[in-house]
């Protein structure tokens, strides 16, 4: 894809293959990372191919208020799912509309004009997945309301896919965490990308055709009160934060608070909690030495049975599942290390 | 035979009663009967039907006694397969019995299908997960790894892709529950199960291939530990005329005997004995090579009591027997020692 980037304050941002030497540690490897940095910010796409899919995951930090604009002349059939910040987003074709994180989108450009509304010092990112035509021709026979959107498509007519919001839920997030943690390079890295973006695209259609009842709408000033409250429960997930002392700190009723959640994430505050809880344990095990005694306490659990219970139930294996297939994989890469001297 | 089914997670199974001797029709990847003989009865849940592959989930239920399943088909067997539940013992073709325990998993080849698994009556039943592929289906990845397509070139043998199976991931059993749990249907379950399928192999491959014999329980090493493993490996080498016994060595370098022998192959990929008989095999085939003794000379020199157990031990690694391999030898080299 080749897109272009102009901010209405920093001016035109040149996009660079090369990365500035501040973005270096931010690439994930084995992508094509194109960026650019600036007393403004900075702005990171990082790509990658998988047999006619491309994916590109994209962050963005302005110093400064701002407002941004995308621009590609190419037609983009492309599924978006927000990570992190809300997307105040106006686009010439789409219009304008709100995705908050876990938002997701599919829609039909016939060519990428659109402008985001940046506030100073926050981080986006947001993945887009580029499909082709034709892997959603396959789909039409299963999710009959394709076919109009298919029809627009082959027109150039810009389309927007599905009316309600929609939020992408646990096995979605897995997916993308695996296609950005894909560690494999070459020919087999973009068969399985192509494998998991096929994936990703059947989920979400799954989710944004199923009748999930709404949770509700939030503006973007509760929406950033919202994520205040996220970043607090994050911050310490050993300790138990009372919902009311959450309320407090961040200047909503509890009610609005829960609900809020709900319209974000789709859960509450509470499951919200246990949820990152879980997700920051098993990526404790499998990349730290950090015994499960310890993880359990720093996931709020004062006993380490309880924690085992809660994690099986969450992920369907063991704490010491994780931890074993990741010491056997620990093991051959210090043993390695170990025998450099000998050789 | 009763049918008993017990696992409440699957959905749209079809239960069919197992034939006795069916018919010939057992042909993958369109497989809907297995044949079984034995005292306990099988059950098949679901059979994933696609031009490239078919998914399978077993369970196998025992009765009082030890029995055995067969599978047997006319067409190539390419099967990965993962054990879910308990402990699987196989014999593929002419192979010795082997065995995979859960969470284990393995490639496996064979001209025909002609596969036995084993039950001991201890186990009450197991669980495995299959997908048979296509050789056309697994002729796209052919190109990404040179070991699995020379592998699957040898269309004669039956064969296992890793000499030890290899373990799961945390990420690849998820994609397993993500296949035994879906709830799709039609069209969009054979998308799904595709794209699913494809990346589990993909992982597999990368662990059967990338990592092998990694065992299931490796056992935590220190480095005082790997100290004393390179010092027994020495001590071995240096006393191969007068070989320990596994007892000895343990003692000679203080470590016990489970964790030695344990460790020992963790650590240098091969048994103690394995690399004991390497080295007595290559001493043996220079006495064969540079001298003019016997092979009964050369046999007591190996520390071999009785010919025929060396000769034996010899055809077994080198494939020729000692004066085979010997006669071979000089004639390729126009007999130069004389």
């Amino acid at each position: 894809m080749n897109i272009r980037i102009e901010a209405a304050q920093a001016g035109e941002i040149a996009l660079s293959p090369v990365l500035p030497s501040s973005l270096q540690p931010l690439q994930i490897p084995d992508t094509i990372g194109y960026g650019a940095a600036g007393p403004y910010g900075h702005v990171l796409m990082q790509q990658m191919e998988g047999e006619g899919i491309t994916a590109i995951y994209h962050s963005l930090y302005f110093t400064q208020g701002d407002q941004v604009i995308y621009r590609s002349d190419e037609p983009a059939i492309r599924l978006q799912i927000i990570l992190r910040n809300s997307y105040h987003y106006e686009s010439m074709h789409l219009g304008k509309g709100i995705l908050h994180e876990r938002g997701i989108s599919l829609n039909y450009v016939p060519l990428v004009n659109a402008s985001l509304k940046i506030r100073p010092g926050e981080t986006y990112s947001h993945f887009s997945v580029y499909y082709q035509k034709e892997h959603l021709l396959t789909l039409q026979s299963s999710f009959p309301t394709l076919i109009p959107f298919l029809a627009k498509i082959c027109v150039e007519q810009p389309a927007l896919f599905g009316e309600n919001y929609t939020i992408a839920d646990a096995a979605i997030l897995s997916v993308v965490d695996n296609i950005l943690g894909c560690t494999y390079s070459g020919h087999v890295r973009e068969l399985y990308i192509h494998y998991l973006c096929t994936e990703l695209l059947l989920l979400s259609l799954v989710r944004m055709t199923s009748n999930t009842p709404s949770s509700g709408t939030i503006g973007e000033e509760d929406a950033y009160r919202i994520y205040k409250a996220k970043e607090l429960l994050l911050q310490d997930m050993g300790s138990s934060i009372s919902l009311s002392s959450l309320a407090e700190e961040t200047g909503l009723s509890i009610y609005k608070l829960n609900h809020g959640f709900k319209a974000i994430y789709g859960i509450g505050a509470a499951e919200f909690l246990h949820e990152s809880r879980m997700k920051m344990a098993h990526q404790a095990l499998s990349e730290t030495d950090t015994t499960i005694g310890i993880v359990a306490r720093a996931s709020g659990y004062s006993h380490p049975h309880a924690f085992a219970l809660a994690f099986k139930k969450y992920f369907g294996y063991t704490p010491a599942f994780v931890q074993r297939s990741s010491r056997a994989a620990f093991f051959i890469s210090s043993f390695i290390v170990f025998l450099i001297p000998f050789s | 035979m009763p049918i008993h089914s017990t696992t409440p997670t699957l959905r749209g199974a079809i239960l069919r009663p197992l034939l006795p001797e069916p018919s010939g029709t057992t042909a993958f990847p369109d497989v809907r009967e297995l044949q079984s003989s034995g005292c306990f009865s099988s059950l098949l849940f679901y059979d994933d039907q696609c031009p490239d592959f078919c998914i399978r989930l077993s369970n196998y239920f025992l009765g009082a006694d030890a029995g055995w399943f067969e599978k047997s088909s006319g067409d190539r067997l390419l099967v990965l397969q993962f054990v879910l539940h308990d402990c699987l013992y196989y014999k593929l073709g002419d192979h010795e019995r082997r065995s995979m325990s859960e969470g284990q998993f393995n490639f496996f080849g064979a001209p025909s299908i002609s596969k036995i698994n084993w039950f001991d009556a201890a186990n009450s039943h197991a669980d495995t997960l299959d997908i048979h592929f296509s050789p056309a289906h697994l002729k796209q990845l052919a190109d990404d790894y040179p070991e699995f397509t020379r592998w699957i070139a040898k269309r004669e043998s039956s064969s296992e892709l890793s000499a030890t199976p290899a373990s799961v991931t945390p990420i690849m059993l998820r994609m397993l529950h993500a296949i035994i749990d879906c709830s799709y249907t039609g069209e969009l379950r054979r998308t799904y199960m595709q794209s699913k399928t494809a990346a589990l192999l993909l992982l597999a491959l990368e662990q059967l291939i990338h990592h092998p014999s990694r065992e299931s329980t490796t056992i935590p090493l220190r480095k005082y530990d790997l100290e004393k493993l390179y010092e027994a490996r020495e001590f071995l080498l240096h006393n191969i005329e007068n070989p320990p016994t596994l007892k000895q060595l343990a003692h000679k370098i203080g470590m016990n005997e489970f964790k030695l022998k344990k460790g020992y192959k963790q650590v240098f990929g091969t048994t103690i004995f394995g690399d004991f008989n390497k080295v007595r095999m290559e001493e043996a085939k220079n006495y064969l090579l540079g001298t003019d003794k016997s092979i009964a000379d050369i046999s007591m020199l190996a520390g071999y009591d009785d010919p025929p157990n060396f000769i034996r031990a010899f055809k077994h690694y080198f494939g020729l027997a000692p004066n085979q391999f010997r006669k071979q030898y000089l004639t390729a080299n126009g007999n130069m020692r004389s």
